[in-house]
């Protein structure tokens, strides 16, 4: 797990963010274990309780489920569900950004497109 | 659930006051972060609450009862500090054997585990330890004591970059392992800002803060755009601090944004504790320096 | 209460402490003498029989009482830092200092009894022996008493010596100076004049003579009382406990 924290956003979700971008990048398989809250607390000088506020937010995405006295494992499907989180929030965190920095620099529908599809046939 | 309370303590030292009025409650299980600039009376706060010194005025209770002369209740806590209360002539081996005694137990495995790691020789004497290995031992002592509130004054004083990641590690280990209450004070506020539940910042023997991080950080907001446009939207907010660079201003803000809109050109985050600290700090000297 | 730990911490060193004065005792009381008599080549002048006689094991323990009993500011920080109070130290510190006056007066006695006495047949080996031996005809009562007088003497020495010393650890180690140059200068002052006020008024102070000679036991024929002096000696040891009780109770960590 690479972890960078950066100060502006509360330590608990970076934690949850960086869990998931772990399962969606495949670093994390599906049914692979993920360090514990002590190894993340330990390793990021971070309080547990925040780690474990973080991991919590996982278990109720259901990326991660706790096995009792074993500890947390990504679940089954947890990648593809991201994905398709990320698929479905697609339109608002990138397109609408970039029709609107598109109209700030003047740029038309049309040539908008064709730079999508340049950037498709690279 | 044990508390740790402090009622309205003041303390002078000769004409010199050193701390005014303190109130705070430490709660079971939580790590605090005593932060406070050289000399803002957070060692002198930290020997009253272990019953070292006393309070002019004021209390220190733990459970509702009055920590002074209460071997019951100052066994249950335990202060790492810079001053060396052990005698130079004897072993670090006969040390722990006599903490051991006083407080009842003491995690051995544990201890074993950090002289270990840090390197330590125990059958050396107190007096021959360096100043980074001086703070080790005190901070190995501090624990596996077994008590309910581990007070550290400045922990990592003199520890190179290494040992004092180590520390933090093994103090996290610690705190899963056997969760306790720790009051952390230091002027490093960078290395502890996300180990600490809850900050306490303490400036010219007053408390400015006390309040978990998280919703510290929540209260922070720092308003970036052009100069006019931000000062109109902070206009009878809490500006504790401000940047310039040409015309684009950053104004800090602690407290609650009320549900004034947001104009397009200004941006809002979060700011961090070293920031936060720094400009809460800074302010009260400028209004002092403004008496002058 | 954690007074029987703290009381095992206090005698486990101060008993060690007593043992190395002890062991220097001999060291110098005997062994020196006999290494100067081997160089200087002069051994048949050396006479452990003699060195024996000299021996003042009691004065010695009596000062060991005293000094340890100032010292009594390192043990506190050791304690306060490990969650001891104040009251507790106390009462452990009494207690260790009374087991210490049995274990000193114990071999002071038996030295005496045993060493001295066979020695030099003196009868005045002691305080008690040499004002009070009369009053007892039956000698095991007089060895009793003996016993306890000489104990409450060091009990007086040791609470003395903690007074001054509890008194001493409230100051700055600046003002402690101070008062240690001072309180002879004073005392030396004080005792001028109060001679010398004895002298050219001795009516006024006969309350004084009558009152010291009622402590001593002297009661008009020869043989002195001993009782007086041991229920005085009691009633200042009480005081003093109180005072050191009070003054344990404002003990601080000074400054570093």
């Amino acid at each position: 797990m690479q972890f960078e924290f950066n100060s502006a956003e509360p330590i608990y979700r970076q934690v949850a963010e960086q869990i998931e971008d772990a399962i969606a990048s495949g670093g994390f398989e599906e049914g692979q274990q993920i360090p514990s809250t002590t190894e993340v607390s330990k390793e990021f000088h971070i309080n547990p309780a925040t780690v474990l506020k973080g991991m919590n937010i996982a278990v109720s995405k259901q990326l991660i489920e706790k096995r009792r006295g074993l500890g947390m494992f990504v679940t089954s499907g947890a990648q593809g569900r991201i994905l398709a989180a990320k698929r479905d929030s697609f339109y608002e965190e990138f397109v609408v950004n970039l029709v609107k920095e598109a109209r700030n620099l003047n740029i038309s529908e049309d040539d908008l497109l064709a730079l999508v599809k340049r950037g498709y046939d690279q | 659930m044990s508390v740790l309370e402090v009622n309205h303590v003041s303390k002078s030292f000769g004409s010199n006051t050193i701390l005014q009025d303190i109130n705070l409650a430490f709660e079971e299980n939580k790590i605090y972060g005593l932060l406070g600039r050289n000399g803002a009376g957070k060692s002198t706060l930290l020997n009253i609450m272990t019953n070292r010194i006393f309070p002019d005025a004021g209390d220190v209770k733990l459970d509702s009862e009055n920590i002074n002369d209460n071997d019951t209740k100052l066994g249950l806590m335990y202060l790492m500090s810079e001053v060396n209360l052990y005698s130079n002539g004897t072993t670090l081996k006969q040390i722990i054997s006599d903490t051991e005694l006083m407080y009842g137990d003491f995690d051995h495995s544990f201890a074993a585990r950090l002289i270990d790691e840090f390197g330590i020789d125990i059958n050396q004497k107190f007096g021959k330890l360096s100043t980074g290995y001086n703070s080790i031992f005190k901070l190995i002592l501090a624990l596996c004591v077994p008590v309910k509130f581990v007070l550290l004054d400045e922990p990592v004083l003199g520890l190179d970059a290494n040992h004092r990641e180590l520390f933090y590690s093994e103090l996290i280990q610690s705190y899963s392992d056997n969760p306790r209450t720790f009051i952390i004070s230091t002027h490093l506020i960078e290395e502890v800002a996300n180990i600490i539940s809850d900050v306490i910042v303490l400036d010219q023997g007053r408390i400015m803060l006390d309040q978990p991080v998280e919703d510290v950080l929540a209260k922070t907001h720092s308003v970036v755009g052009p100069a006019k446009d931000v000062e109109r939207y902070t206009k009878g907010l809490n500006v504790i601090g401000h940047d310039t660079m040409g015309t684009i201003k950053a104004n800090y803000v602690y407290g609650d944004l009320d549900d004034r809109p947001l104009p397009d050109t200004v941006q809002l985050s979060n700011f961090d504790l070293q920031k936060l600290f720094i400009f809460l700090t800074n302010k009260y000297e400028g209004s002092m320096h403004s008496e002058n | 209460m954690k007074t029987n730990q703290v009381t095992k911490y206090l005698f486990k060193k101060q008993i060690v402490l007593l043992g190395e004065l002890y062991l220097f005792a001999f060291a110098i009381i005997f062994l020196l003498p006999l290494l100067l008599s081997v160089i200087s080549g002069t051994l048949s002048d050396y006479s452990f029989v003699g060195l024996l006689k000299g021996a003042h094991i009691a004065a010695l323990f009596g000062i060991f009482m005293i000094a340890i009993s100032t010292l009594s500011y390192e043990n506190f920080k050791f304690l306060i830092q490990n969650g001891i109070s104040r009251k507790t130290f106390f009462e452990a510190q009494l207690t260790v200092y009374g087991i210490l006056i049995l274990i000193g007066n114990t071999i002071n006695l038996f030295y005496d009894y045993l060493i001295v006495v066979p020695l030099t047949h003196a009868s005045t080996f002691n305080t008690f022996m040499s004002l009070y031996a009369d009053f007892f005809d039956n000698p095991f009562v007089s060895v009793t008493f003996n016993f306890i007088f000489s104990a409450l003497l060091l009990v007086f020495g040791a609470l003395a010596g903690m007074t001054v010393g509890s008194f001493m650890t409230l100051f700055s180690k600046l003002t402690q100076r101070i008062i240690l140059i001072a309180t002879p200068v004073v005392g030396v002052v004080t005792m001028a004049y109060v001679a010398n006020a004895t002298n050219n008024a001795h009516y006024q102070m006969s309350w004084v003579v009558n009152f010291a000679k009622f402590i001593i036991g002297e009661n008009g024929n020869d043989v002195l009382n001993p009782f007086p002096m041991m229920g005085f000696l009691l009633v200042l040891s009480a005081i003093m406990i109180v005072i050191i009780r009070y003054l344990f109770a404002k003990k601080q960590l000074k400054k570093a």
